[in-house]
C-alpha cells in the first residue's frame, strides 16, 4: 500500500506540480524582464495563446516538434511586436493595449480553430515525451519527481537561474533595471531606452511562445480554445508576487501549482468537492497569493507603464 | 503632469473628447481594417466575404424585428460600458464587468424567484435593485482587494470573472434557483411573469431594460460632472500618482467608484435576465462585459459616446450571430471584428500619429 501511495500520490503531486508550473515560470521570467525595463505587458496571456496556436499548427504541419516550438515563438513574438509598436513606439497606454490584445487573442484563437483547424478539439499528431535524465532518474522517489520530465521543465529551472544571473549580475541586467527605474538617467548615460524596452518586450514574447508551445505540445498535447485560459495572467500576478525577482516568481509558481495539484488530487483520494468549487480554486488561489504580498510590494520598477520620450 | 491638464492621460473626461468627426473617422478606419482582414480570411476559407458582410448588415438592421434585437443586445453592452467608463476614469483598470454582470443576473434571478408570488410592482423593482446589488457585491470584492490588499484591479477582475461563471453554474444546478431534479442541467427556473420587464415595442423583443440603459449615460454624465463623487473620480484620473501620495485618493472614494461601477454592470446582468432571456445560465452573456469595454473605448470614454459605441458593437454582435448560423461562418468572427476595430481605433488615437491632439489614450509625463 505504501509503495502504491508513494507512486500515485507523492510522485504525482510533486511531478505534477513541476509540469504545471512550467508555463508560469517561462511567462513570469519574460514578464519580469519586461516590467523591469518599465513595460507592463498585459498581452502576456494573448502572447501565450498565439504561442500555443502557432506552435500547434507549426508542429503538426512540419511534423517536427522543435520547428513547432520555433513557430510558437514567432507567433508570440509577433504579438509582442504589435504590443511594442503600440506602446513603445506610439506610446499608447500599456494597460489598455495589453488588455485589449489579450481579449482579442481569445477571439482569434476561436476563429483560427474553426477556420484553420476545422475542429474545436484536436489531438496533436506529434508530442513531446518526458526525457529522463540518465542515472539521476534512477534514484528512488526523487528520480521520478525531479529527473523524469519534459525537457521544458529542466529548461525552466535553468532559465530561472540564468535570468536571475543576467538581471542582477551582468551589465545587461543593470541596463534593463536602470531603464525601468530611471530612464532619464539611463538615457543621459547613452542607453537607448526604447530600444532596450523593445528587446525586453520581444524577449517576453519569446518566453511566452515557449510557454504556449509547451502547453499544447507537451503538457496536454491537445488544442482547444481553452488550452490557455489564464496562465498569462497568473504569470503577471507572479511577477508582482516575486517582487520582480525571477527566482521568487518561480517559487510562487511552484506554490501555486503545488496547491492546485494538491486540491485536484484530493478528488482522486475520494474527497468529493463539487466540480464548480474545485474549478474556482486556482482563481481564488491567485487572489489569495496576490493579497498576501499585495501591500508589501518591494523594489517596484518606478517607471512601470510610463512611456519614455526623448526630450 | 502637464499632459493631464491638456486632457492627457485621461481622454475619458466628458467634454474633452475632441472633435467627434475625428472619432468617427478613426472608427471607420478601424472597422474597414477589421472587415478587410477578416474578409481576406473568409475568402481563403472558401466563402464569400461580400455575402457574409451583407449578411451581417442585414442581421443587424434588416427588419424591425432585427433592429429591435440589436437594441436588446445593445442594452447590456451600454450598461457595462458605463460601468467601465466610471472606473477607467479613475485610472483603475477594473475589467470585471463580465463577472459583475453574471452576479447581477444571479441576484436578480434569486430575487425574482423568491418573490414569485408577489405582484409585479413589488417583484420587478426588487429584482432590478437586487441585480445592481449583485454587481456591487462582486465589484466590491475587487474593490476591497484593491484598496486593502493591494491586489491589482486587472488581475482580480480576471479571476473574479472566472469565479463568477463557476458560481452561477454551481447555483443553477439545484434549488432554490434550479429545478429540484435538474440532472446536471445548469439552467435556472424561468423568471416569473410579474418580474419580466415589459416589452416596449410590440411584436419584437425590445424590453423596458433598453430605456433604463438609455437613461443611464445621462445619469452617469451628471454624476461625473455635478457630484462630489464625480469630481473625486475625475481628480483621480487626472493625477493618479500625485493623488495617491498626497492622500487624496481615500479608500472610501475608491470603494465608491467600485460600487458605482459595479451597480451599472450588475444592472446589465439584471436587464438581460429579466428583459430578454428569462432564465439564468452560462452563456447568458456572449461577452457583453468585454464588448462593453470596447464600446467604452470606441466612445472615447464619454458616457454619451458610449451609446454609439455600444450600438456599433451590438450591431456587429447581432449581425454576426444571425449570419454565422446561415452562412457557416465562425462564431468567433464577431470577436475578431470587434478586436481589430478597437485595436485600430486605439492605435489611430495615438498622439504620435498626430491625428488628433485630444483623443489619445497615451500616458506620459512632462
Amino acid at each position: 500500500m505504501t509503495s502504491e501511495f508513494v507512486q500515485v500520490f507523492v510522485i504525482g503531486l510533486f511531478g505534477g506540480t513541476l509540469s504545471l508550473s512550467v508555463p508560469l515560470i517561462f511567462g513570469s521570467i519574460g514578464e519580469t524582464f519586461g516590467q523591469r525595463s518599465g513595460v507592463m505587458n498585459l498581452s502576456l496571456n494573448g502572447m501565450m495563446i498565439f504561442g500555443a496556436l502557432f506552435g500547434f499548427v507549426g508542429a503538426n504541419l512540419t511534423g517536427n516538434l522543435w520547428l513547432g516550438v520555433l513557430c510558437g515563438i514567432i507567433g508570440a513574438m509577433g504579438m509582442a511586436a504589435l504590443f511594442g509598436f503600440l506602446c513603445i513606439t506610439l506610446e499608447l497606454n500599456q494597460t489598455i493595449v495589453g488588455v485589449l490584445l489579450s481579449l482579442f487573442a481569445t477571439g482569434v484563437i476561436g476563429f483560427a480553430e474553426e477556420v484553420i483547424l476545422k475542429s474545436d478539439y484536436i489531438v496533436s499528431k506529434v508530442s513531446f515525451t518526458p526525457y529522463p535524465i540518465p542515472l539521476l532518474s534512477g534514484i528512488p522517489i526523487l528520480g521520478p519527481i525531479l529527473f523524469n520530465h519534459y525537457v521544458f521543465v529542466y529548461l525552466a529551472l535553468i532559465a530561472t537561474a540564468a535570468s536571475y544571473y543576467v538581471l542582477y549580475r551582468t551589465s545587461w541586467g543593470l541596463t534593463i533595471r536602470s531603464v525601468g527605474a530611471n530612464p532619464k538617467a539611463a538615457h543621459s548615460l547613452g542607453i537607448r531606452v526604447n530600444r532596450v524596452r523593445w528587446y525586453t518586450t520581444l524577449f517576453n514574447g519569446f518566453m511566452a511562445g515557449i510557454a504556449g508551445s509547451y502547453v499544447v505540445l507537451a503538457f496536454v498535447p491537445v488544442f482547444t480554445n481553452t488550452s490557455i485560459t489564464i496562465e498569462g495572467w497568473i504569470s503577471v500576478a507572479l511577477v508582482t508576487f516575486g517582487s520582480w525577482n525571477p527566482v521568487v516568481a518561480m517559487l510562487g509558481a511552484l506554490i501555486f501549482s503545488g496547491t492546485e495539484t494538491g486540491i485536484l488530487s484530493l478528488q482522486t483520494q475520494g474527497i468529493l468537492i463539487p466540480t464548480d468549487i474545485l474549478s474556482m480554486m486556482p482563481y481564488i488561489l491567485v487572489l489569495v497569493m496576490y493579497a498576501v504580498v499585495g501591500r508589501k510590494k518591494r523594489d517596484v520598477p518606478t517607471e512601470l507603464t510610463i512611456p519614455f520620450r526623448q526630450e | 503632469m502637464i499632459a493631464s491638464e491638456e486632457g492627457g492621460p485621461d481622454s475619458t473626461v466628458p467634454g474633452k473628447t475632441g472633435p467627434i468627426l475625428v472619432r468617427v473617422f478613426e472608427v471607420a478606419v478601424g472597422a474597414t481594417l477589421a472587415f478587410a482582414t477578416t474578409g481576406i480570411i473568409i475568402y481563403f476559407d472558401g466563402k464569400d466575404p461580400i455575402s457574409a458582410f451583407s449578411g451581417i448588415a442585414h442581421g443587424a438592421f434588416g427588419n424591425p424585428f432585427l433592429i429591435a434585437l440589436t437594441l436588446v443586445q445593445m442594452t447590456p453592452i451600454l450598461l457595462t460600458a458605463l460601468g467601465a467608463i466610471v472606473i477607467f476614469k479613475a485610472q483603475i483598470w477594473n475589467i470585471g464587468q463580465e463577472g459583475q454582470l453574471y452576479v447581477g443576473a444571479l441576484f436578480a434571478t434569486w430575487a425574482a424567484l423568491s418573490l414569485s408570488t408577489s405582484p409585479w410592482f413589488i417583484v420587478m423593482p426588487v429584482a432590478v435593485i437586487a441585480g445592481a446589488v449583485g454587481g456591487i457585491a462582486w465589484s466590491g470584492i475587487g474593490g476591497i482587494l484593491y484598496t486593502y490588499f493591494g491586489v491589482d484591479a486587472i488581475i482580480s477582475a480576471i479571476m473574479l470573472n472566472y469565479i463568477s461563471l463557476f458560481l452561477v453554474h454551481f447555483l443553477v444546478l439545484g434549488p432554490p434557483l434550479g429545478e429540484v431534479n435538474s440532472g446536471g442541467n445548469a439552467i435556472s427556473l424561468a423568471i416569473p411573469l410579474a418580474a419580466r420587464l415589459p416589452i416596449i415595442w410590440p411584436g419584437t423583443f425590445l424590453d423596458a431594460g433598453f430605456l433604463i440603459a438609455l437613461a443611464a449615460p445621462f445619469v452617469v454624465y451628471v454624476v461625473l460632472i455635478r457630484t462630489t463623487l464625480g469630481y473625486s473620480i475625475r481628480a483621480m484620473g487626472f493625477s493618479q500618482t500625485a493623488a495617491r501620495y498626497a492622500g487624496v485618493k481615500s479608500r472610501t472614494t475608491v470603494l465608491s467608484v467600485f460600487v458605482f461601477s459595479g451597480a451599472l454592470s450588475g444592472l446589465a446582468g439584471c436587464v438581460v435576465v429579466l428583459g430578454f432571456q428569462y432564465r439564468l445560465q452560462l452563456g447568458l452573456s456572449p461577452g457583453y462585459g468585454t464588448m462593453g469595454i470596447i464600446a467604452a473605448l470606441l466612445g472615447a470614454g464619454n458616457p454619451i459616446g458610449a451609446i454609439f459605441g455600444s450600438l456599433f458593437t451590438a450591431a456587429l454582435l447581432n449581425g454576426t450571430e444571425t449570419t454565422t448560423i446561415t452562412q457557416g461562418l465562425s462564431s468567433f468572427l464577431v470577436q475578431v471584428l470587434q478586436g481589430i476595430t478597437i485595436i485600430g481605433v486605439v492605435a489611430l488615437s495615438a498622439e504620435k500619429l498626430r491625428l488628433t491632439e485630444r483623443l489619445h489614450l497615451s500616458k506620459r509625463r512632462k
